[in-house]
């Protein structure tokens, strides 16, 4: 007996290799509203501070999208050159421009072009691949064939190499830059579907829709699409963060919305040119894309793991 | 006798069998890397065949600088002289032949032949690039065992979460905010253009983050696996200390992952120096990537892509032929 607990006992002698910080913001010496709402009967899951922070983050700035006019404090696009370049202060939290313009009020209606650009990216890239990724994961043969080597080039050649081909080919503007990004994503979300729908077609349920007569259009849709579209949402919650980084990207390199429009990466390359002396022009936004995207992927995780 | 006869005759025909296997896999590899080349060429033409603009009238639109409203005669004029009036298969296999010697086009912004254009860039992208992938290799294996040589709870679940929050910085923020500290706060480091290795050093550091990212988070997970396997608990019964277990056994075999990580993030060094050399105002691919996208020089942007699937094709290419010497058990055939 207490030999048995002593072999049970010496992995754990060393550091236990424990990857999921699960549950770790559940131990004592949490804040008292979190207790007070476990004991309301809150799952501990949804309790963890981190995953409570990302998704006020994320309601923060989907508010600020829906409303921004209520949000910002100044007009984005108003001039006061008396105020040029000025430091943050509790009237401009983000600091002025070098026109004069509060940088806030610019990222709160920056928020509306630059997430509304990476919903539109991710259901295009969602769309496309499942009308492309399941029927010809169900129907197999020389189509799944090509869809499959077509997913593996695709994936060859970086996505964001393909979305400034496609903006070359079809112009720039803050849509143009999220069909971009979203055909860009297709491959992955594809790739994905494939494997998933592989997988479900060989249950006995669709097995026995077959068999009963259902034509394969319904089979797809009452009988695989249910059960192949869960890693598809858990995907689409994390590639949220990647379409925002790549449409980020895209709209620094200036091939966003034309200049008076704020977008999150065209006002960190409009701060560039200050950078020696007005750090906030650029660090500001930084830091508050960081935020956003590291939100959106911790919320993307949990997403993945309770799935 | 008669036995070790025949055994030994075995023996020589799976020997020669394992020869011709490993040529068979080599060549296999090889018309993979060709077919991807060709597919990525093949594909790149057909979308932007497919796309609604028409190439001539950007081509015009570039030259006068004015409005879409080109001359018809002008636009007639450059379809012909460029084919674009003939019918596609006949464009298509008209291309891919030039292609396959070696003319991808002449650039439509400055008229001088793509893969000069390109071959004029390359060299600093290829510098940037090594410098990066070494550098994010090394720090990516590090950040990985550091997490599990760690044992406060605290450091170790911090080290675990560096990976992801490293992902999630976009590489133009980085760059201007190492630009920010380094060249203008602390004046240690030049904050554009190129040359020297200080110019080097924070174009270096951007590239290198993201690459690390993904090294670190497959290294850390397959190192946790492989401590929790049964020959790690072997070892520990044996007395051998976590320190070595770590990083004589287990790293050994935590490796192998990384290095098909590193394989595919040659693709994703190229995508990031379009951004890291645009903030570090550096010549490179990237750089003339962002110009052409820029000028619309459909030409040099499809160059590009196309480059970055022969890179990808032969960076994988390379690693199929390494595995077998990390990893004995990878057999080839």
């Amino acid at each position: 007996m207490s030999e048995e607990t002593i072999v049970d006992e010496a992995p754990s002698a060393y550091p236990t290799p424990d990857v999921k910080p699960d549950r770790t913001g559940a131990r004592a010496g949490t804040t008292s509203w979190l207790r007070r709402a476990r004991a309301r009967g809150v799952p501990a899951q949804l309790l963890q501070p981190s995953l409570v922070l990302a998704v006020l983050v994320l309601v923060v700035v989907v508010l600020w999208a829906l409303f921004p006019g209520t949000f910002a404090p100044h007009d984005p696009y108003a001039r006061e050159l008396t105020d040029k370049l000025a430091a943050p202060s509790p009237d401009h939290p983000f600091g002025t421009d070098n026109l004069g313009r509060d940088y806030l009020s610019r990222f709160i209606y920056g928020s509306r072009t630059t997430l509304v650009a990476a919903l539109l990216a991710l259901a295009i890239g969602f769309t496309v691949s499942v009308l492309i990724g399941l029927p010809a994961g169900y129907l197999g043969g020389v189509i799944d064939e090509i869809v499959g080597r077509l997913i593996d080039i695709f994936l060859a050649v970086p996505g964001l190499l393909i979305s400034l081909m496609l903006v070359t080919s079809i112009g720039f503007g803050t849509v143009n830059i999220a069909v971009a990004v979203g055909a860009g994503s297709i491959a992955t979300f594809t790739r994905v579907l494939r494997a998933e729908v592989l997988r479900v077609r060989r249950s006995d349920f669709v097995t026995s829709a077959v068999h009963c007569g259902v034509r394969w259009p319904t089979v797809l849709r009452r009988h695989i699409l249910p059960h192949a579209i869960g890693p598809m949402i858990a995907l689409a919650a994390l590639e949220f963060g990647t379409a925002l980084l790549s449409i980020s990207a895209l709209s620094f390199l200036g091939f966003g919305a034309p200049p008076p429009t704020p977008e999150w990466g065209s006002l960190v390359s409009d701060g560039r040119a200050y950078l020696a002396y007005a750090w906030w022009l650029t660090t500001l936004p930084g830091l508050a894309i960081v935020l956003v995207v590291v939100s959106a992927n911790r919320v993307g995780t949990f997403v993945e793991r309770i799935r | 006798m008669p036995d070790t006869k025949t055994r030994a005759r075995a023996r020589g025909r799976l020997g020669s069998r394992r020869v011709s296997g490993q040529a068979r896999y080599i060549i296999r590899r090889v018309y993979y890397a060709v077919f991807v080349v060709w597919a990525a060429y093949t594909i790149t033409w057909l979308l932007l065949f497919l796309m609604p603009s028409n190439a001539a009238e950007v081509m015009l639109r570039n030259v006068s600088g004015g409005d879409s409203a080109a001359d018809r005669a002008a636009v007639a004029a450059l379809e012909h002289r460029y084919g674009l009036d003939r019918p596609p298969h006949e464009q298509y296999l008209t291309l891919l032949f030039r292609a396959v010697k070696g003319d991808f086009g002449i650039s439509t912004a400055t008229g001088r032949p793509v893969i000069e254009v390109i071959g004029q860039a390359l060299p600093g992208t290829i510098q940037l690039g090594l410098a990066g992938l070494v550098l994010g290799t090394f720090l990516g294996l590090g950040i990985a065992l550091a997490a599990n040589a760690v044992r406060a709870p605290f450091l170790r679940n911090l080290l675990f979460s560096l990976p992801p929050l490293f992902s999630s910085l976009p590489a133009f923020f980085v760059g201007l905010l190492l630009v920010q500290f380094f060249a203008f706060g602390l004046k240690l480091l030049p904050a554009a253009g190129a040359g020297t290795a200080a110019h080097l050093v924070l174009p270096a550091i951007t590239i290198a983050i993201p690459v690390s990212a993904g090294i670190a988070q497959v290294t850390a997970k397959s190192l946790v696996a492989n401590l929790r396997s049964p020959y790690a608990d072997y070892l520990r019964a044996k007395g051998v200390p976590h320190r070595r277990i770590l990083l004589t056994h287990a790293f050994r075999n935590a490796i192998i992952p990384a290095t098909t990580l590193l394989g595919m993030s040659i693709g994703g060094i190229l995508a990031g120096a379009v951004v890291v050399e645009t903030v570090f105002s550096r010549q490179g691919l990237g750089r003339l990537m962002q110009t052409s996208v820029t000028l619309q020089d459909i030409p040099v942007v499809q160059g590009v892509v196309v480059f970055s699937a022969v890179l990808y094709a032969a960076a994988n290419l390379l690693v199929d032929l390494v595995y077998p010497k990390i990893d004995p058990r990878i057999s080839i055939g």
